[in-house]
């Protein structure tokens, strides 16, 4: 059995889309000031309330969510751990991966990780945080054990 | 094999799409410019911004289709795509279902082809991925699937005219018909103004006038009806055209369409049921059509997944024989109890019954209308009476038989009646429903779900539950 737990890169990824969301607000919240019919009021209002949900997502919710992610691969399949308020751990049997696909963004490549997204019948999984080349030869290695394991 | 390459340059034109908001920044400059004829020359001077803009599009969309690539190493199909956010799928050429091609008319002289690539995973609604390709890298492709060994050609099918002019017939969608005709007719009064279009109109009245003994309005419905149904019946026709089926010896290889050439390639470990269709009407012709389910055919829009548009039971046998001999057909060997006639039919008995006495009533509360009411009457006539005649053949047909392989269930949903082959390995669940009312006569429905991206129900009802659980081994 393999267990593993994302890099901790991906943390860096977070916040960098997290000071881009950042910034995008901070924006919306000087371009309300120049909206002559609105009240000040408002407008610090709108400014309070996200840089207070802006500080619990990255103080409280982003931390809490790293801790709780990890996967593990079996002979004959792959689990999936995630989820703060609600804990969910998918099985997914090895024999039913069709595809899978690498994904990454500007982020992602300066921090050096991608996610892998498992397309199985019935829907999808999504594995965070792994290094690119590992996530290349874990994209390999599982669709070579899927061919495996269908033939046997 | 097939080393990296790109997808044809057409395929430029779609991602200018996807840069079309930067368009926001030149036109919020210019708005926040306009306050005086001196401001507005000022920002047309400053156009240039907005000729870098737009080559800034243009760029963006080439830079996305240079990083649009595919290849194939001999196991897996490998896609890249994105500028910024990169996506690289693996796709095992084992686990694609359909791979198919189309060569529209328009796409063909600039030797463009659009190819579909389905799994049983990823988006139900659509193909997984859809490339737009030179003509000969989607040859190879294709090719890659008809290799040796699998190349061996077993058997060849191609229907007569009179059956793909009979698929087409049954196929054809009025309501589609009808859309395209009022879009139609709607577009051509913008386009041509609205002289043309009350032209039009009043062409279609007088046309509609001809039939003295039906109210004009009802006429005029039924001629837009009529032609819809005719566009849709011609478009179907030219989507048929030339249509054949190969099976090599792990595959299908299906070939359809005049202006619009598809292909399809199918593996047959992929089809996951055969279904054999009969309406009232091909039931009295003694014609059956024959559809097969495999993922990716038959998902384009007005797209049908056809193994037989039209045959005889012995012609259709003989062709599914020659094509899939793994799905082979048994007779019903467990049938509803003859007492299920009154629950085969009871609702369209009572819904015939109550016709003539809500029409009376409809008729008495709203007189302005009376005529139409009764006409609409006389025509729901036609479709209740051809309901109770399905039901009928419903409580005949109906079964299930199994066989070393297959089960064969024979069942009617809506206005068709179908015998589906579905092979034991395919089969994802059984359910067996007795309602109170069953208990006493010892009959249940039967819902046997098959293997498909999204579960497939297939629903055998009012029969004898023991005789069930004996020859679906769930004792």
């Amino acid at each position: 059995m393999l267990q593993k737990r994302p890099s901790r890169r991906l943390f860096i990824v977070w916040m960098i889309y997290a000071v881009l969301a950042a910034l995008l607000l901070s924006a919306a919240s000087v371009a309300m000031t120049y909206i002559r019919p609105l009240p000040q009021i408002y407008v610090y209002l709108f400014s309070a309330l996200w840089v207070a949900v802006w500080l619990f997502v990255v103080c409280v919710f982003l931390p809490l969510r790293f801790r709780h992610m990890e996967y593990a691969l079996h002979e004959d399949r792959l689990e999936v751990t995630d989820g703060v308020l609600i804990r969910r751990r998918r099985i997914v049997p090895l024999s039913n991966v069709r595809y899978i696909t690498l994904l990454y963004g500007p982020p992602e490549r300066i921090a050096g990780i991608g996610s892998l997204i498992l397309f199985i019948t019935g829907g999808m999984v999504l594995i965070e945080g792994v290094p690119l080349r590992q996530a290349r030869e874990l994209q390999a290695y599982l669709l070579d054990i899927t061919g495996a394991v269908r033939h046997d | 094999m097939i080393e990296e390459k790109r997808l044809h340059p057409l395929q430029i034109i779609p991602y200018v799409g996807k840069y079309l908001f930067l368009l926001l920044l030149p036109a919020a400059r210019g708005l926040l410019a306009i306050r005086s004829p001196e401001a507005l020359y000022a920002w047309v001077r400053g156009a240039w911004f907005d000729i870098l803009i737009l080559l800034l599009i243009v760029l963006f969309s080439y830079l996305t289709w240079r990083c649009n690539t595919f290849s194939c190493d001999g196991e897996n199909l490998i896609l890249k795509n994105g500028l910024f956010i990169r996506r690289e799928s693996r796709i095992p050429l084992g686990h694609i279902t359909t791979l198919s091609s189309e060569a529209p008319y328009y796409l063909a002289p600039l030797g463009a082809r659009r190819v579909f690539v389905d799994t049983a995973g990823g988006a139900l609604r659509s193909f997984d991925f859809q490339l737009l390709m030179r003509s000969r890298d989607a040859e190879a492709l294709l090719a890659l699937r008809l290799q040796e060994p699998t190349a061996q050609e077993r058997g060849i099918y191609r229907p007569k005219w009179r059956y793909l002019v009979f698929l087409s017939v049954v196929v054809s969608s009025t309501l589609t018909g009808v859309l395209f005709v009022a879009t139609a007719f709607n577009q051509a009064g913008k386009i041509l103004g609205r002289e043309f279009q009350q032209l039009l109109l009043s062409e279609l009245e007088t046309l509609a006038g001809v039939v003295e003994f039906i109210p004009r309005t009802a006429a005029l419905i039924a001629l837009i009806v009529l032609i819809g149904w005719g566009i849709t019946f011609v478009r179907n026709l030219l989507h048929y055209i030339g249509f054949s089926v190969t099976r090599y010896n792990t595959f299908l290889y299906i070939r359809t369409g005049f202006f619009i050439r598809r292909r399809y390639t199918c593996p047959v470990k992929a089809i996951n049921y055969l279904d054999y269709r009969q309406s009232v009407l091909s039931k009295i012709l003694r014609l059956n059509v024959v559809f097969i389910q495999c993922i990716g055919y038959g998902k384009r829009k007005n797209d049908k997944a056809v193994l037989v548009p039209a045959a005889s039971r012995s012609a259709t046998d003989r062709t599914v024989e020659k094509l899939l001999w793994e799905f082979s057909r048994k007779p019903v060997q467990v049938h509803p109890a003859f007492g299920a006639l009154w629950r085969y039919t009871r609702w369209q008995l009572l819904a015939c019954a109550l016709l003539v006495p809500a029409v009376m009533a409809f008729s008495r509360f709203f007189p302005f209308w009376a005529e139409l009411i009764r006409l609409g009457g006389a025509v729901c006539v036609f479709p209740l009476a051809w309901r109770l005649v399905l039901a009928l053949f419903e409580r005949a047909a109906t079964g299930i038989a199994a066989g070393d392989d297959c089960l064969t269930l024979c069942y009617a949903k809506g206005f068709v009646l179908h015998t589906v082959v579905l092979p034991l390995d395919r089969v994802s669940c059984i359910h067996l429903r007795q309602s109170v009312f069953q208990k006493p006569i010892g009959a249940c429905d039967v819902w046997i779900y098959s293997y498909n991206e999204r579960a497939t129900a297939h629903r055998i009802r009012q029969l004898p539950i023991e005789e069930v659980k004996k020859i679906l081994h769930l004792e």
